[in-house]
C-alpha cells in the first residue's frame, strides 16, 4: 500500500508536468479544432482587453456600469459626461453575476464609485457563464480571484484556459493593443462600444422560459452585499431589447419579481420610443440612434443633470 | 453520481482510504462500509428508489432462505415463484407498463375496437434491470440447488448493491461474487495498478470517444428525414463507436474500481468489433448479460438439444428477450430479431463455435480473409444498431431508406467526408484511429491497456498515461453525459 501511494504521488507530479507542457504546446500551436476545451483569445470583438486596461486608469467614478453586451453597447459614457457624470462601462460579453462579482472584487478595491448601474439581462442569470469567463481570463491579468472562479465553475474549458493563461501571462506579460475600429464597431473611451450602422430585420425567435441558476443567484446576492458594504448606490436596470425578443420570454414577471426584491429596479423596455427595425442592429443590441434615445431616458429618470463634470482625481 | 463526474473523483478516494486504512482489519466493517457507500452512491440519483432496491434485496434474501428451509417441494416452489413474480412484477411495472398498455390498445385497434387507455408517468429506477437480474440468478440458483443461500444479510446486500456494478452491471453471479465478499481482502499492489489502468482506459473510451462520437450520431439520428446516403452511414458508424465506447468504457471503470477494493468482477466486453462472425460478436459483447440469458433462459428451454427446430426457436427467443430487456420499444425487439437472423446461418450450419480464439492471435495483422470477416460482421452490427438507436420503428425505417438513397453517387462520398470533418473536425478521426489501434494491440488481454507498454521504461509508460489524461481533459464534453446503459 505504501508503495502504491508513493507511486500515485510521483505519478501525480509527472502527470501535472506533462499536462502543462502539452497544454502549452497545444494551446500555442494547434488549430482550434484540436483544442475544444481551450479557448484563449486576446482582443475579442467586445473590446474586453482594451476595457480592462482602461479601468485600471480610472480612480473615482460617479457611475460604474456592469453587465452583459447590453451594458457595454447600451450605456454611452459621452452622454453621461455631458450630463456631468463620470461613467465607466465594465460590461463584457454574456457577463453573468459570477463574472460581475469577480470584476467588482478586483476593481472596486481601490476605486471610489458613487453608483453601480447593474444591467440585469435575464438570460445571464440562467446560463453557466463560461463564455464570459473565457473572455475575462484571456483579457485580464489573472489572480487568485480567477482561480476561485474556475474552481466554482468546475468546467474543463475554463480550467484549461486559466492554466494556459497563467503560463501565457508569465511568458508574455505585455498587454496587447486592439485597433479602435473593428468592422462596424468603434471603441469609445470609458468602455463603450459604438455601432452606428445597422438595422434589425425581424425573424422568428423561439419562446424561452427563464430558469435562474442557483449559482448565479448566489453570486448576485454576494454582489448586493458587497455593494451595500461599500455604501454604493445600486441601480438594477433591464436595458431595452427588441420587442420580438422581449416577448419571447414566457415568464418575465417571475424574474422581475425576484430582482425587484433585491433593490431599485428599472425596466426600460417599453419606456423608450424604440422601433425594432430602426434602433437595433440585431435582436439584442441597440445601434447608436437607439442608445442615444435610451440613454436620454436613463439620464432623465435616474441621473438629473449636474454641473460637476469630473471627479477630482481625473481632472487635469 | 456518474463515474465521469467530479463528485465521483472525490467519492472514490474517500471510500478507498476508509476501506483500506480505517476498516482494513475488519471484514465485517469493510462490508458494512461498502453497503453504506453503495446506498449513498445510489441515493445520489434518487433516494426514493433506494427503498425499492432495499426491498428487492430483502425479498430475494428472505425467499432464498425460505426456499432452502422449506420442508416440502410445494413450499419451495411457492417461495420461488413469489420471488420471481415480485421481481418481474416490479421490472414489468416500471419498465414495461406503458409499452404493454399502448401496444395492447394498438393491437385491438387493428380490429376496429377503440379503447381508451391511460399511461403513467413512470420514472425508471436506475439499474433496476441489473439488480433484478442479480436477484433472479441468486434465487434460481438456490431453487435448483446450485448454491446455498447466504445467511449474512449484509454480505448478500453488498452482492446486490456493490456500487461499481449497481447501475449498469456487469450482471454478477452469486457463485462468483459472494465468495469474494465473504473472504478477507488483502491489498494487492499489482491488482490496484491494473485497476487504475482500466479506469483510465474506460474514462478515455467514454469521455473522448463515446461522447464526441455522440455529436455526429445524434445529429444524424435526430434529422434522418432530411439527410441521405453516406452521411447517415457515418451517423450509424459513429453511433456504433459511441455505444461501444460508452458501455465498454463504463464496464472498464466498474471493473477497475472493483479491483481497487480487491474484487474481481465478471468481464463484460472482449473487443467485440474484432469479431469474425455474429456468434463471436455475442460472445464478446455484454458478456455478463449474454451468459445470463444462456444459463437462465436458453439452457432451461432446451438449449441446443432436441433438434434443429428447437435450437432455432430457442435462439430466436433468447434474442427477442434480450432485445426486450433493453427497453420497452419495438425498436429493441427488431434489433434482437435482426441479430437472431444474423446468427441463424451459423446455428443451422453449426459453425457458431468456429471462432473461439482471438482474431490474428499472436500476430500483428489479420489475414485478408480475417479482415473481411471482421469488416462484414462490423457492418452487420452497425446496421442493427440503427434500430437500437432510433426513437421508433418508423424513424429507423426512414433512416435506412434515406441511407440507401444516394449511396451510390460519387458526390455523396465527398459531401459526407466534408460534412463529417466540418462537424467533428480532424481531431476526432485521429483519436478514433488511435483508439482502434490501442484496442487492436491489446485485444488478447482482458482490457486494452492491461499489458500495453509493459516493456517500456516506467517514465515512458507514465508519460503515455499522462497523455491520455491530457486528451481526456482536452476533449471531454463539458456537460455531464450519462452512460447510455443507465436507461436500461
Amino acid at each position: 500500500m505504501r508503495l502504491f501511494l508513493i507511486k500515485i504521488g510521483w505519478f501525480s507530479v509527472l502527470c501535472s508536468g506533462v499536462y502543462l507542457m502539452l497544454l502549452f504546446a497545444v494551446g500555442t500551436f494547434a488549430p482550434q479544432s484540436f483544442k475544444p476545451n481551450l479557448k484563449y483569445t486576446k482582443g475579442t470583438y467586445g473590446y474586453t482587453n482594451t476595457r480592462l486596461q482602461d479601468i485600471k486608469k480610472q480612480s473615482n467614478l460617479d457611475v460604474l456600469v456592469v453587465g452583459s453586451s447590453h451594458a457595454y453597447r447600451g450605456f454611452d459614457p459621452r452622454i453621461f459626461k455631458a450630463n456631468g457624470y463620470q461613467m465607466f462601462n465594465l460590461g463584457s460579453s454574456a457577463q453573468t453575476p459570477t463574472q460581475t462579482l469577480l470584476l467588482l472584487k478586483r476593481y472596486l478595491k481601490n476605486k471610489k464609485v458613487g453608483t453601480l448601474l447593474y444591467e440585469v439581462y435575464p438570460t445571464t442569470f440562467s446560463i453557466d457563464g463560461v463564455e464570459s469567463s473565457l473572455d475575462i481570463i484571456a483579457n485580464d491579468q489573472n489572480d487568485m480571484l480567477s482561480f476561485a472562479m474556475a474552481c466554482q465553475m468546475k468546467h474543463a474549458k475554463v480550467a484549461n484556459t486559466l492554466v494556459y493563461a497563467y503560463m501565457d501571462q508569465l511568458l508574455h506579460p505585455v498587454a496587447i493593443t486592439e485597433p479602435k475600429h473593428k468592422k462596424e464597431d468603434t471603441y469609445v473611451e470609458g468602455g463603450y462600444v459604438q455601432r452606428i450602422q445597422g438595422t434589425y430585420t425581424a425573424n422568428y425567435l423561439p419562446k424561452s422560459t427563464l430558469k435562474i441558476d442557483p449559482k448565479q443567484w448566489a453570486a448576485f446576492q454576494e454582489i448586493i452585499q458587497l455593494v451595500k458594504q461599500k455604501e454604493i448606490r445600486l441601480l438594477l436596470v433591464f436595458a431595452p431589447v427588441t420587442k420580438a425578443l422581449y416577448q419571447s420570454y414566457t415568464n418575465l414577471p417571475y424574474f422581475e419579481n425576484k430582482i425587484k426584491a433585491q433593490g431599485e429596479y428599472y425596466n426600460f423596455n417599453g419606456r423608450v420610443a424604440l422601433e425594432d427595425h430602426l434602433h437595433f442592429y440585431d435582436s439584442n443590441h441597440l445601434n447608436q440612434a437607439g442608445v442615444t434615445l435610451f440613454n436620454a431616458k436613463v439620464m432623465q429618470q435616474l441621473f438629473p443633470p449636474r454641473t460637476i463634470a469630473q471627479p477630482e482625481k481625473n481632472k487635469k | 453520481m456518474l463515474f465521469n463526474s467530479l463528485s465521483f473523483a472525490v467519492f472514490l478516494p474517500i471510500v478507498f482510504v476508509l476501506y483500506w486504512f480505517v476498516f482494513h482489519k475488519q471484514l465485517k466493517g469493510q462490508n458494512i462500509l461498502l453497503l453504506v457507500v453503495s446506498y449513498f452512491f445510489y441515493a445520489c440519483w434518487d433516494y426514493r428508489f433506494l427503498f425499492l432496491l432495499m426491498f428487492s434485496t430483502f425479498l430475494d434474501y428472505s425467499t432464498g432462505l425460505a426456499m432452502f428451509d422449506a420442508k416440502t417441494k410445494s413450499w419451495k416452489r411457492f417461495w420461488f415463484w413469489l420471488s420471481i413474480g415480485v421481481n418481474l412484477g416490479f421490472l414489468g411495472f416500471f419498465k414495461y407498463y406503458n409499452f404493454f398498455i399502448s401496444s395492447f390498445a394498438d393491437a385491438i385497434g387493428l380490429w376496429g375496437i377503440h379503447v381508451d387507455y391511460w399511461t403513467l408517468n413512470i420514472i425508471l429506477p436506475v439499474g433496476i434491470s441489473f439488480y433484478t437480474f442479480h436477484g433472479l440468478s441468486y434465487v434460481i440458483d438456490i431453487y435448483y440447488d446450485r448454491i446455498q443461500p447466504e445467511r449474512n444479510f449484509i454480505d448478500y446486500s453488498v452482492f446486490v448493491s456493490f456500487f461499481p456494478l449497481l447501475v449498469a452491471g456487469p450482471i454478477e453471479r452469486a457463485t462468483h461474487l459472494l465468495p469474494q465478499i465473504q473472504r478477507v481482502r488483502v491489498f494487492d499492489y499489482g491488482n490496484a495498478v491494473l485497476g487504475l489502468r482500466q479506469i483510465l482506459w474506460g474514462l478515455f473510451k467514454k469521455m473522448v470517444i463515446a461522447d464526441n462520437c455522440a455529436t455526429l450520431a445524434n445529429l444524424m439520428f435526430n434529422d434522418a428525414a432530411h439527410q441521405e446516403g453516406l452521411k447517415l452511414v457515418m451517423g450509424a458508424v459513429f453511433f456504433s463507436l459511441q455505444i461501444y465506447g460508452d458501455f465498454s468504457g463504463y464496464s472498464d471503470i466498474a471493473l477497475g474500481v472493483a479491483r481497487l477494493f480487491g474484487f474481481d468482477l465478471l468481464r463484460n466486453f472482449a473487443f467485440p468489433y474484432f469479431s469474425r462472425d455474429i456468434a463471436e460478436f455475442w460472445r464478446r459483447w455484454h458478456i455478463s448479460l449474454s451468459t445470463w440469458f444462456r444459463d437462465y433462459l436458453y439452457i432451461p428451454l432446451g438449449g441446443s438439444k432436441g433438434g434443429m427446430a428447437k435450437k432455432v426457436r430457442n435462439t430466436f427467443i433468447i434474442f427477442l428477450v434480450s432485445g426486450f430487456w433493453h427497453g420497452a420499444n419495438w425498436t429493441f425487439i427488431i434489433w434482437g430479431l435482426l441479430n437472431a437472423l444474423y446468427i441463424m446461418p451459423s446455428i443451422v450450419f453449426e459453425t457458431n463455435r468456429s471462432n473461439l480464439n482471438t482474431v490474428a492471435q499472436g500476430k500483428l495483422f489479420p489475414t485478408i480473409r480475417e479482415f473481411f470477416a471482421v469488416l462484414i460482421t462490423y457492418c452487420l452490427t452497425v446496421f442493427a444498431w440503427i434500430f437500437f438507436r432510433a426513437e421508433s420503428v418508423t424513424a429507423a425505417w426512414i433512416y435506412v431508406k434515406n441511407m440507401v438513397k444516394g449511396l451510390l453517387s460519387k458526390a455523396a462520398y465527398v459531401q459526407a467526408l466534408d460534412f463529417t470533418l466540418s462537424t467533428v473536425g480532424w481531431a476526432l478521426p485521429l483519436l478514433i484511429l488511435f483508439f482502434i489501434s490501442i484496442e487492436w494491440l491489446g485485444r488478447e488481454q482482458q482490457f486494452a491497456l492491461q499489458r500495453l507498454g509493459e516493456r517500456w521504461k516506467q517514465p515512458v509508460r507514465w508519460v503515455f498515461y499522462a497523455t491520455l489524461i491530457f486528451l481526456i481533459g482536452m476533449f471531454m464534453k463539458t456537460e455531464e453525459t450519462p452512460f447510455i446503459y443507465f436507461q436500461f
